[in-house]
Parts: C-alpha cells; structure tokens; sequence
C-alpha cells in the first residue's frame, strides 16, 4: 500500500466519493493506513472524484522546518503545515474538497451515528462537544456514519456514511481514551489551529458498511457547559427546521430541492436539544432515548 | 490540457475517453474552472452519454453552485438595476453579469463571483456616490496608495463591497488602464452599447464584447483561467457571426478604430489553432496584418501558448510563461516612471514568491 500512496494509485472510497491518494511523507502514509486499515482498496484504473497528494514542500523548506502540502488536481488552495502535521492536514483539505462539490446533495454539519437502524444526526457548531459525544457513542459501539458532514440524498432522505478519522481536541484526548480505551487512537497533533489534536479512528465495522445508507431517526442539538446538569428538551419541527437551515453547508445553493429535504427530515424525525456537563450521562441519555423512542 | 480542449472543439469525442482520460478532465475542468461549463455542454451535445458516476458528480455538483452564484447575480443586478433606472447616462454591464442578462448561450456554467459595471467617465463620481448612498462602500483597509492608484491610474474604482450581498462590484469608466501604452477611447464602446430589453442595463456591442475579451485575456494580471476566458471569446465570435452577417467586418472595422487589432490577433490566431475558429479569409488577413514583428509575435504566441495550455510533463513552461506574461501586463499597462515606482511600493514579490497565487501582489489588489 505505502508503494501505491508513493505512485499516486492508491484509489479507496469514502462514502460517495472516491479519491485517488499520493503521498511521499511516510509517517503520513503511516497514519494513514492504521486509520483505514479495514477500507478496501480500489483498482487503480478506478475513475475518482478528487485526485489528491499530500506531499513534501520543495526547495528550502524540505531542509529547513519542513513542511507539507495539500495538492487537489495539482492546485494548492491552502498554506503549507509542518510536515509532521501532514495527516489532519490531509483529514482537512479533502473535508474542503467535498464540501465545495458535492452539492447534489444536502450537506449539515452534523456528526451522524446509527445504532438498531436509527440514525441520530448531531448538528452543532465548533465547540459544542459535538465530536466528543459522537466518538463515545461510538465507543458503546454505535455505528460511525461522519463526525463532520451529515450529507442527506435528497432522493430518499437518508444519511450516507462518511467515515474518517475523528479529531479530537484538547480537554477531549484524555476523556474520550479513559471513556472508550478500547477504540483506536492516532498520534498527537500539538498546537493545530484548533489547539492538540488526536483523532479516533473510525472502527472497522463502520468502513465496512460504509455503502449503507441509514434512516434519520432522532435529530439531537448537543451542547457541553461545563458542570451543568443533563437537559434533555423536544424542539418543534420549525425550530429544528431553522437551525439545519442555518448549520448546513449548502442549504443556499440546494434551491428548493433543499427545503423540501430539510422539511421531510425534520417531519420525519424528533428533534431535541441536549445540554450536558457530563459525557456518561449524556451517552445514558441518548441510550435512553433510542430504547424508549426509536423504531 | 488535452482531453479539456479536445471536448470543448467535439464534445462526442467524450464518447470514446478511457478512465484515465475521464480523470484528466476532471483534473483540466478545475484547474481552468470550467468544471460547470462542463456540465452543461455534456448535456446539451451529448445528452445520451452515460458519464462515469465521479465524472457526473463532480461536473453536476460544481453546476449547480455555478447556478446558485447566478441566482446571486440576478437578485444583486434587481437592487442595482433600480439605480440604474434613475441615472441619464447608460449602466452597461461587463463580461459574465453581461452574458447573464443578454442571455447568451454560453452564460450557462460560466463562475462569476463579482458584477462588472461600465460607466461613462463623467458620470463616475454621480453613480459612485448613488452605489454609496445605497450601503456599496470600499474595503475599509483599503491603503492611500491603493486608493490614489486605482483613483489616479486605474481604469476602476477600488472594489467595492454591499453587506448584504456576497459579490464585489467593479465600476469602471473605461476598458484598460488609462495610463496603458495602447489608451482607449472609449466614447464609441459606449456610443455602441445597446439596451437590453425589459431592463435598465446595457451591453456592450457583440464585437465590442469580442474586443473587450480579448484586450482582458493580452493585457491582465490575472491569468489563471486564461483557457476560459478564449474559450469565451470563441463561443462570443460564433455566436455574434451566427446573428449578423456584418460581424466580421464590424470587429475588423471596430478593432482598427479602437487600436485594439494585436490583442484581437493574438486571439482569433490562439482560438484557430486551440478550438480551429475559422475567421471569414478577408478579415483574418486584415488582422493578421497587425501582427508585430515575426520574432515579437513567435515569442508571445509561444508564451500564450504555454500558458493556456500547459503540458503536464514540462510544468517550467507554463510556470516561466506566466512569470514572463505577468510582468508584460504590467509593462503594457504603465510607463517605465510609474511602473518603477509602483515596483518600489509592492515589491518583494519574488521574495515572498506569490506572484502568481492569487491575482498578484504587483497589482494594487
């Protein structure tokens, strides 16, 4: 696999895309497949959305302080990271490459788990504890479906699976390994732009049934305040309504064939918002929710 | 860039490409941003063509964005069109929110992400001040060299920005910078320009439009994309000679009077070899007749060449040819006094080495 990253034919799919990866950084490549090791690999004659390298910097700054690049099609739309940075970097770039294409669907930006064929989607902005609660979910085995994109088909309403890595940040690293130790972990990124990073990779039951689509059951807007005591609110259709309106990706440029998938999801699913000081409760909860509620 | 330009000249040939000519395209179509346009002439030429599912979703996700940029452009020129309205001297739209408006064909799929507006020169300051009036105001962090440059030298007001509305609007009073070696009058662009119908704006004249092209793909700094911008200025010659029998001669006669011949033979002669346009003979002899000097016009159709369509296995060719053509732009744009001292001010450029990431640090934007 490292010689294919290294000639630009490793070919994998990720939900609905399929990316064609080239790499000449090894602890990347390294990363990489213990990250995907479950994913199967594609031919390389394979026709892919997005041609993607993450590749060294050249000239000077292959010696000095070296870092790495992001290359779609050959075009580099962000600055260079240091090069041991080189995996979220990737992680983050091909995230960019699918939210600025794939408009034939809707995009939130959702983690979405599924467990007993209900799939709870968890919109929030940064900082709102979503990826925390969306990887502990997944530690009592709930399955992966994204952590960042809830990406809805229009044509029938249902999530498709995006399952990548999962960063983790800061006050989130120590938690989550003491909550789930049993889930696999990748290095530590210090001082990213959203401070350290670690990112739970996605288990490999959740890659392999990444062609599998789910039905929105449960749609659950979380909320970490520090010490707080758990809440657990319904929220009426038309206010879950306007804050998918406001958290998608693409709400604007999906037109009309956008508003009808947003009502038919928020008719079709409960909404609630959920505040929590405490990840095991919230887990409980939402546990909870799925036994008395779900289908 | 071969499998882009061997579709855009035979869209059947699509019907024949292997995987690795599919993923070539789509590799070509971003590079260039023709990923929409794509799309849409896929569609129209041949439509019973089962595209590879990566192909399709890509060129379909990249269309509808394209759509919904347009959708911003027509709501933004509703808003603009009321001032427009009120004003005694003609608002005449420029380049894509042009093509939108007149409803040319190959509006569809074509990005645009700021309104280009002309005005006559005298009415500059009148209509700045309505766009203000109405909430358009410049980037507050705008410098005071900036600011005297596009005052003093530019052929546009600095950009121009409304907070209800995501796109830029660039006005301008004439087509080229006023301090360019090649000035352009351009009272009778202006005197030609037509109503569009049902609406307060103008356009410009369908040769002019070529005109216009064709002097912005020679003479600018922004040259990422420049395959685009040929590709629109053969689509705009077939069209405009599709309706009127007198296009031809008109660009000829338009051209000469303008002193824009060269860029148009730069061009015309590109878009003959890149997409096999065919000029009636009478007109391209007259154009070919303002041709420089046969080194001069080997050099710069060689470095045009290039750079629109860079071969994957010599990067240093298109990389060297847009160096070159970036610091033409400027040559031709300002005398060798005004040029040194705008060098002075935003130099470094080699330093920091961006000259050519994102429009330029050479130019005042």
């Amino acid at each position: 696999m490292s010689r294919r990253l290294r000639e630009q034919r490793l070919c994998f799919a990720t939900g609905p895309f399929k990316v064609r990866l080239g790499s000449d950084v090894d602890s990347f490549s390294a990363t990489w497949q213990r990250s995907y090791a479950s994913l199967d690999v594609l031919p390389a004659e394979e026709i892919c959305h997005f041609r993607i390298a993450v590749e060294r910097q050249r000239g000077a700054r292959r010696w000095y302080r070296p870092q790495v690049v992001f290359r779609i099609e050959g075009l580099t739309p962000f600055d260079p990271y240091p090069l041991d940075h080189a995996f979220p970097m990737f992680e983050w770039g091909l995230n960019w490459c699918i939210a600025m294409s794939a408009h034939d669907y809707l995009m939130l930006h959702s983690a979405v788990v599924e467990r007993d064929g209900c799939a709870v989607a968890l919109p929030a902005q940064p900082g709102s504890g979503k990826s925390t609660l969306c990887a502990a979910l997944v530690g009592r085995g709930w399955r992966l479906l994204s952590d960042e994109f809830g990406i809805l088909r229009h044509a029938d309403g249902s999530f498709l699976p995006l399952p990548r890595a999962a960063p983790l940040k800061n006050a989130s690293i120590p938690l989550l390994q003491n909550f789930a130790p049993h889930l696999g972990f990748g290095p530590r990124y210090a001082k990213t732009r959203k401070g350290d990073v670690v990112h739970m990779f996605p288990p490999g039951d959740s890659l392999q049934r990444q062609a599998d689509p789910a039905r929105p059951r449960f749609i659950v807007f979380p909320r970490y305040e520090p010490d707080a005591v758990l809440q657990l609110h319904a929220q009426p259709p038309e206010v879950a309504m306007t804050r998918l309106v406001n958290n998608s990706f693409n709400y604007r440029v999906s037109g009309a064939q956008g508003f009808r998938s947003l009502c038919g999801l928020v008719r079709e699913c409960e909404s609630y918002q959920l505040i929590n000081g405490d990840l095991s409760e919230a887990v409980a909860a939402l546990e909870s929710l799925l036994q008395e509620r779900g289908r | 860039m071969n499998t882009l330009i061997a579709v855009l000249r035979n869209p059947n040939c699509a019907r024949e490409f292997s995987p690795s000519q599919w993923e070539a395209l789509l590799g070509e179509g971003r590079r260039t941003r023709m990923l929409a346009r794509l799309h849409h002439l896929l569609a129209q030429k041949v439509p019973d063509l089962d595209l590879p599912v990566a192909v399709r979703d890509v060129l379909s996700g990249h269309a509808r964005y394209v759509a919904h940029m347009h959708v911003l452009v027509r709501s933004e020129l509703r808003r603009l069109g009321k001032l427009a309205a009120q004003v005694d001297y003609p608002v005449i739209l420029l380049k894509g929110a042009a093509y939108l408006m007149a409803e040319l064909p190959f509006a569809a799929g074509r990005g645009l992400s700021d309104i280009d507006v002309l005005v006559p020169r005298h009415a500059l300051q009148d209509f700045e001040q309505r766009l203000r009036d109405v909430g358009w105001e410049f980037d507050p962090n705008l410098t005071a060299y900036d600011n005297q440059y596009y005052r003093q030298w530019s052929h546009e007001l600095p950009p121009m920005r409304h907070s209800d509305c995501s796109l830029e609007l660039d006005v301008h009073h004439n087509l080229i910078q006023v301090t360019s070696r090649s000035a352009l009058d351009v009272a009778p662009v202006i005197e030609r320009s037509t109503r569009v119908a049902g609406t307060p704006f103008y356009v410009l004249a369908p040769t002019d439009r070529v005109l216009h092209s064709a002097l912005h793909l020679v003479m600018s700094d922004e040259l990422r994309g420049g395959i685009r911008d040929l590709y629109d200025i053969h689509a705009a010659c077939l069209h405009g000679a599709a309706r009127d029998a007198n296009f031809w001669p008109d660009l000829l006669a338009h051209g000469r009077t303008l002193g824009l011949l060269r860029p148009l033979y730069y061009c015309l002669s590109l878009a003959g070899d890149i997409f096999g346009l065919e000029p009636p003979d009478t007109v391209w002899r007259a154009v070919r007749a303002a041709r420089p000097a046969y080194p001069v016009d080997r050099f710069m159709s060689t470095l045009m060449r290039w750079h629109l369509v860079p071969q994957v296995d010599q990067p240093w060719r298109a990389a060297s040819a847009e160096q070159l053509l970036y610091l033409r732009s400027h040559w031709v744009r300002m005398p060798p006094g005004l040029l040194l001292r705008h060098l002075v001010r935003k130099g470094g450029w080699w330093v920091r080495g961006d000259s050519t990431a994102s429009g330029g640090a050479l130019s005042a934007r």
